[in-house]
């Protein structure tokens, strides 16, 4: 089962509610795919056993076979390719690339035009006790995550194991990415306008997604608020509250995972798991 | 010699000079030798979501025009105009005319 984690708004307790989940539940598989900036790592501490590079087909063109006929520049959807058949030269522009091959699938001389596979990022793989461990780490200066985070859904994740995966914030390309096969969503915000705006917008995705969805409310005050009001509007229901407090950011900041500062908290984690996959079950 | 202006109506030489380059309305181009406009042609990338300005500069290459003068194109039009030898010559004010006027004027200082 696949559980996802996001939040519109960045830094309201992502990693922190998903590295709890894995690390109350135990057996599962913990998945950061907030490839940009991946810390799960941080509080899980993984053993790392595998560090896979992840390449994209890019291509390469041999100037001195060219006949600068440019059928690859008019096929290339992104624009990524200048022929200027002047001066006899052949410009690419990677950060337009979306490596999709037809420009070599259109090039007609041989040895014009070779698809070369390039870096974007990595897969790490491991073991934190019974935790199974994956994460994506882009290289710095990628335009996108989204190939890396497709490419570790699609070849790395065993969709029968439980599985708690990290996105990044917002609700942009990578967090649809990382929300689409997913079985269910948590949403983490945090009872301030700006986690309430932000959580808006991620609803609104999740919904033209069509998953099921709950609310975590963290840094919470124990009274009612403006999310409690918005889940009673909205239907999507508040599944847990992680009390506002001083001792859980002091151990936060030193990389301690949450369910070590407040073990109380574990056994509610477990209770709402246990309530998210066997809510998936009557489905 | 052709000129290549990018500009935002198509009104011959009164044409109103774009503000931007690659998403210019029109492309207008003149030979000084004729003096007179030989084609305008309306901006069919304008309003593409990524690489226009690649798209835009090989449509310049392919004008045949050896200057183009319009608002400053964006890095990877710049590049291309370049390794072309195509001259840029960034001025986005007034009409054609007076676009051209100043051309003149800068070619002979």
């Amino acid at each position: 089962m696949y559980i996802a984690v996001a939040s519109g708004k960045g830094g309201t307790g992502k990693t922190l509610v998903s590295t709890s989940l894995a690390a109350s539940a135990g057996e599962c598989t913990y998945v950061d795919l907030d490839v940009e900036a991946p810390n799960g790592s941080i509080f899980l501490k993984p053993k790392i056993e595998r560090e896979i590079p992840y390449t994209l087909p890019v291509p390469e063109i041999n100037e001195q076979v060219c006949t600068f006929c440019e059928k690859c520049a008019k096929s290339c959807s992104f624009n990524a390719l200048a022929i200027i058949p002047p001066v006899r030269k052949a410009m690419f522009f990677p950060d337009l690339c979306h490596s999709c091959g037809v420009c070599a699938y259109t090039c007609p001389v041989d040895g014009a035009l070779k698809e070369v596979e390039k870096g974007i990022g990595k897969i790490r793989t491991g073991r934190s006790g019974s935790i199974k461990f994956i994460e994506g780490r882009l290289n710095v200066g990628q335009p996108s995550g989204v190939p890396l985070i497709s490419g570790i859904i699609d070849n790395y994740l065993d969709m029968d194991d439980l599985l708690f995966v990290d996105s990044s914030p917002g609700t942009s390309c990578p967090v649809v990415e990382s929300l689409k096969k997913s079985d269910y969503v948590i949403l983490v915000t945090e009872p301030t306008p700006f986690g309430l705006s932000d959580l808006k917008l991620t609803v609104e995705l999740v919904k033209k997604l069509g998953k099921d969805a709950g609310i975590i409310v963290n840094k919470d005050n124990g009274r009612k608020t403006i999310i409690d009001d918005f889940s009673d509007e909205t239907k999507i229901p508040v599944i847990l509250k992680i009390p506002y407090s001083i001792d859980i950011q002091k151990d936060y900041s030193k990389g301690i995972p949450l369910i070590e500062s407040l073990p109380r908290l574990k056994e509610k984690f477990n209770r709402m798991i246990d309530g998210i996959t066997g809510k998936n079950e009557r489905h | 010699m052709k000129i290549l202006f990018a500009v935002e109506t198509n009104a011959g030489l009164d044409s109103v000079m774009d503000s931007r380059f690659g998403r210019a309305g029109y492309f207008l181009v003149y030979d000084t030798d004729e003096k007179k406009v030989l084609s305008v042609e309306e901006n069919r990338f304008k309003n593409e979501a990524h690489g226009v300005g690649i798209k835009i500069a090989s449509f310049v290459i392919e004008s045949g025009c050896r200057v183009a003068i319009g608002a400053q194109p964006g890095p990877k039009a710049a590049v291309i105009l370049e390794q072309a030898q195509v001259k840029m010559i960034v001025n986005d004010k007034g009409t054609v005319k007076e676009a051209l006027e100043r051309y003149k004027e800068e070619l002979t200082v």
